[in-house]
């Protein structure tokens, strides 16, 4: 194929091989009392990576090639195959957003549970990026304790599950995003009237406050041991799957649905609004948008999907506690979203799936990497910032 | 007589000391065109900030319509129908041609949060006539160009339209033209001209703040002249022109055209 696109790919894949050569295909040994280092290539373990990692891979070339050959007219030969593309056919076409969740749906047939927790996980963190990407990526408002409304989620499940004989997980669904979508109101409020990022800091003191108001209720919350969930408020086994296909597959439908009102919602007159108030507050203002009171609609929405993501959490692991509201947790979320693209849906999508993915498969090969976790988040923050600022996926303008 | 549209009435506003604006009165009718005039300093962007409720006058009361918009935030005053522009613009830049315009849209024209989400046909039908009113705002200002391409690299003389595209597209009763002309040669003077007058036509009453001479000779019913924060008169251009006060305050005086010796 005489075809930039093509050999644009197969630098790209040997770039990534070339990458991971010191970590993965070569193994250091340093002697302190001889002082030598040595180095020897280990083929197979590189080679079991790549394997870990064929199937998306593999995936990845098939989604490409069905591209290329049904679009093939309308590129131009200098083109890549973006992911933006992929995204925009989905959009344009109900048939190619339900054949895609189709796709995705047999993989809880196929998948084995280890795979499916990943994937779990994954779907999870996106609902939590695409929340987020809400109040930072379309609004402008900056917050840092994001992870407390998702800890707030869970725990509404979890306490009341206890409480309540036979209150299930999808009871609790709106029930704890209603709760955190007033919570976040009441959090937004005093501060949204105001200018500036104090939204920022009230968000982290509001996320480390609830761990502290967990901690100290051991009688309602568990306190630091936290909160098991009872067997009979878990996902039943549906449609012949086990119980881990059948957590797959409502992750699903919740990430699917997050999507679509996401997207309905971004280009509609309350998307409009957002976007204005984060161009020019002050222009939006005097154009008729009510800007404290969209900001609060965003910041709650924003609460009411971090709520969401926490009530699947909570009833995929089975347990809570209060570490659920930690910093690191909004850090990564917030790394996800500026890594993706900011006010990006499909970037939010793929910034979760990178940095949780890529960090579980590679945990199995450098334990360090669990321990340099936050260093490396910190690192792909700045690295972005100065060499593409509107994330993989944004605009080059929307900075 | 012409409808009241505004009435501003003994307006004053001062920032610790020292006093912006005091005592402004003066009356808008419906359908004319009012310049505000006078040195850099004088309280005339207060004046609108004032009006627009991006600032609490200290005294004085402000009658839009009748109904006093003294304490209303900018986006109900907008609401109620008086719309502004700014002096150094302020676009969304980001954003489409089409969305700055999309965005005034929503003053008068709501849609159902239930049509959003389902995409029902009358949302549909919505999206498409707000669509067509903010594309007849666009040619009604004489942008041309792809709709779809981004507020910030627009030329200079075609932002400052957008801008006034978008506060027409508010629908209001009366519009706020901070220095339209500022910055523009005088070619795109003549344009700039041209599209004020044609608000008349649509009934949309104006006040200008602007220091291009000609324009404000030219198209003003009549002019309020401010100096250090004090009405220095209002008149008709002829009236102004003439009146003493007011040539050596900023028209230029004959002393000082002398020189020395």
């Amino acid at each position: 194929m005489k075809n930039r696109a093509f050999f644009s790919t197969l630098l790209l894949v040997l770039l990534v091989i070339v990458m991971t050569y010191p970590f993965i295909w070569l193994k250091l040994s340093y002697e302190p009392l001889s002082g030598v280092l040595k180095a020897f290539p280990q083929w197979d373990r590189g080679l079991s990576f790549f394997r870990g990692l064929f199937p998306l891979l593999a995936g990845g070339v098939v989604v490409y090639f069905l591209i290329y050959f049904f679009k093939r007219n309308s590129f131009t030969q200098r083109k890549l195959v973006s992911i933006n593309h992929f995204y925009r056919m989905i959009r344009k076409n109900n048939f190619y957003a339900i054949s895609l969740f189709f796709c995705l749906a047999t993989v809880s047939w196929i998948a084995g549970p280890k795979v499916l927790n990943v994937f779990i996980m994954v779907g999870i963190y996106m609902i939590l990026a695409l929340g987020l990407n809400v109040t930072i990526g379309m609004t402008g408002l900056l917050v840092l304790g994001y992870a407390g409304f998702f800890s707030l989620g869970g725990y509404v499940f979890a306490i009341l599950q206890q409480f309540i004989p036979g209150f299930t997980w999808w009871m609790a669904i709106p029930v704890a995003c209603g709760i955190g979508a007033m919570v976040g109101w009441l959090v937004g409020l005093p501060c949204l009237r105001l200018r500036g990022d104090y939204l920022a800091i009230v968000t982290l003191g509001f996320a480390e406050s609830f761990r502290e108001l967990v901690r100290n209720l051991p009688s309602i919350t568990g306190g630091d041991i936290g909160i098991s969930i009872h067997s009979s408020s878990k996902v039943g086994k549906m449609l012949g799957l086990g119980v881990i296909s059948s957590v797959y597959l409502w992750v699903l439908i919740a990430l699917f649905f997050t999507v679509m009102v996401l997207h309905r919602l971004y280009y509609s007159p309350f998307g409009r609004a957002w976007t204005a108030i984060r161009e020019n507050e002050i222009a939006a203002e005097a154009t008729g948008v009510p800007v404290v009171k969209m900001k609060l609609i965003a910041f709650s929405l924003s609460a009411a999907f971090a709520a969401l993501a926490g009530v699947l959490y909570t009833v995929h692991t089975g347990f809570l506690n209060p570490e659920s509201s930690a910093f690191e947790i909004s850090v990564l979320i917030l790394a996800m979203v500026i890594l993706g693209g900011l006010g990006s849906i499909p970037g939010a999508l793929l910034g979760s799936f990178l940095l949780y993915y890529i960090p579980t498969v590679l945990r199995d090969y450098i334990p360090a990497i669990a321990e340099y976790r936050l260093l490396l988040f910190g690192m792909i923050m700045v690295v972005m910032m100065l060499v593409r600022p509107q994330g993989l996926l944004g605009s080059k303008d929307r900075v | 007589m012409k409808p009241l549209v505004l009435d501003v009435q003994n307006v004053g506003k001062g920032f610790g000391g020292l006093r912006a604006i005091d005592n402004i009165c003066f009356q808008l009718f419906k359908g004319e065109i009012l310049s505000v005039i006078g040195p850099n300093g004088a309280g005339k962007t207060t004046l609108f900030n004032c009006l627009s409720g991006f600032y609490q006058p200290d005294e004085g009361a402000i009658l839009l319509g009748g109904k006093s918009i003294v304490g209303k935030k900018p986006y109900q005053i907008c609401r109620l129908g008086m719309a502004r522009t700014f002096q150094n613009i302020r676009l969304f830049d980001h954003l489409s041609l089409l969305d700055n315009v999309l965005v005034a849209d929503s003053n008068h024209h709501r849609t159902s949060s239930w049509g959003i989400l389902f995409r029902t046909t009358a949302h549909q039908t919505f999206q498409h006539l707000a669509k067509e009113r903010a594309m007849k705002w666009l040619s009604f200002v004489g942008i041309e160009g792809d709709l779809r391409m981004k507020a910030g690299h627009l030329s200079y003389g075609n932002q400052r339209r957008l801008e006034i595209a978008r506060a027409l597209a508010t629908d209001p009763q009366v519009i706020l033209l901070d220095e339209p002309g500022a910055g523009m040669n005088p070619s795109e003077i003549g344009g700039m001209i041209d599209l004020i007058s044609k608000m008349r036509t649509i009934g949309v009453t104006v006040i200008l703040i602007e220091h291009h001479m000609k324009v404000v000779m030219d198209i003003s019913d009549r002019i309020l002249v401010l100096d250090h924060g004090e009405e220095l008169a209002v008149g008709t251009p002829e009236e102004i022109r003439k009146h003493p006060q007011v040539i050596e305050a900023y028209l230029g005086g004959a002393e000082e055209k002398g020189g020395g010796s």
